[in-house]
């Protein structure tokens, strides 16, 4: 169990990092920057801005095309478009539609440090070896893999391959956590009725 | 209860230091460490509880097995 936890840490870091940081491979082709998004969760997997303002993105599965509109502008923050926290776009005269490019990202994301943070106590505790330590080690292995399963279902719209790879370590984990710490349960009634 | 055999597998120790650190509320403390008394697994000696025979062959046989376990 200790290297379900070790892999479990590896993993949660690698999703904590990979997820809270989009990062974009872009290519500067006529008038515009077309962008690719790799990493994060609910930003948009592909970005083009042109020289006049206009812009196309795919996001959740769907084309959007408007014009920026911005407020509080300057140069660099056209540079760096994928700062933007929300896209108004404007259909003329007057709809108008806002979409929010994080939505849930960052809190699902930063969720998964608590995680990360019982599975690391799990593993300082159970390498202590001390009887209680590696008591202590099962029960937070246990809480671990709950909010994993809780942080993947929050994750799951937002990105459906990081929630399954999460959901399915959690449920691995619980499996395994909650029939250890069944069996010991059961060996320590029967101690206490024998 | 496996925190008090815990504790009392790493030494014999005074009532009062085990209350102390098994960080239990008095009542409940004094439930559990009787029951292990009661069944073999604790006994005191001089003021201080210690684990019989018994008790130590079972925490140590769960405390291998827990290793076994995490490993």
């Amino acid at each position: 169990m200790i290297y379900l936890l070790m892999a479990g840490v590896v993993l949660l870091s690698f999703m904590l990092a990979f997820l809270s940081g989009p990062f974009a491979v872009c290519v500067s082709a006529d008038d515009a920057v077309k962008c690719d998004v790799y990493g994060g969760a609910g930003v948009p997997r592909h970005l083009e801005i042109h020289a006049n303002g206009s812009f196309y993105m795919l996001y959740d599965g769907r084309e959007v095309r408007g014009v920026f509109r911005c407020v509080n502008c300057n140069q660099s923050s056209v540079q760096v478009p994928l700062d933007v926290r929300a896209v108004v776009v404007v259909r003329p005269p007057v709809a108008a539609e806002i979409i929010r490019v994080y939505q849930l990202s960052a809190l699902a994301v930063y969720l998964l440090t608590i995680p990360l943070a019982l599975n690391v106590l799990a593993v300082v505790k159970a390498l202590q070896g001390r009887l209680y330590g590696l008591y202590k080690g099962l029960k937070y292995a246990v809480w671990s893999s709950f909010v994993a399963i809780a942080v993947a279902i929050a994750l799951w719209p937002l990105n459906p391959a990081s929630a399954l790879l999460l959901g399915a370590y959690g449920a691995v984990m619980l499996m395994s956590a909650w029939q250890v710490n069944r069996r010991l349960r059961q060996w320590v009634d029967t101690l206490l009725t024998r | 209860m496996i925190r008090l055999l815990s504790l009392l597998l790493e030494r014999p120790r005074k009532k009062t230091e085990l209350w102390r650190l098994s960080r239990l509320n008095y009542n409940s403390f004094v439930k559990h460490l009787d029951l292990l008394v009661e069944r073999g697994l604790v006994a005191e000696r001089d003021g201080y509880y210690t684990l019989t025979d018994r008790g130590l062959r079972e925490a140590k046989e769960i405390l291998e097995w827990l290793k076994r376990t995490f490993q």
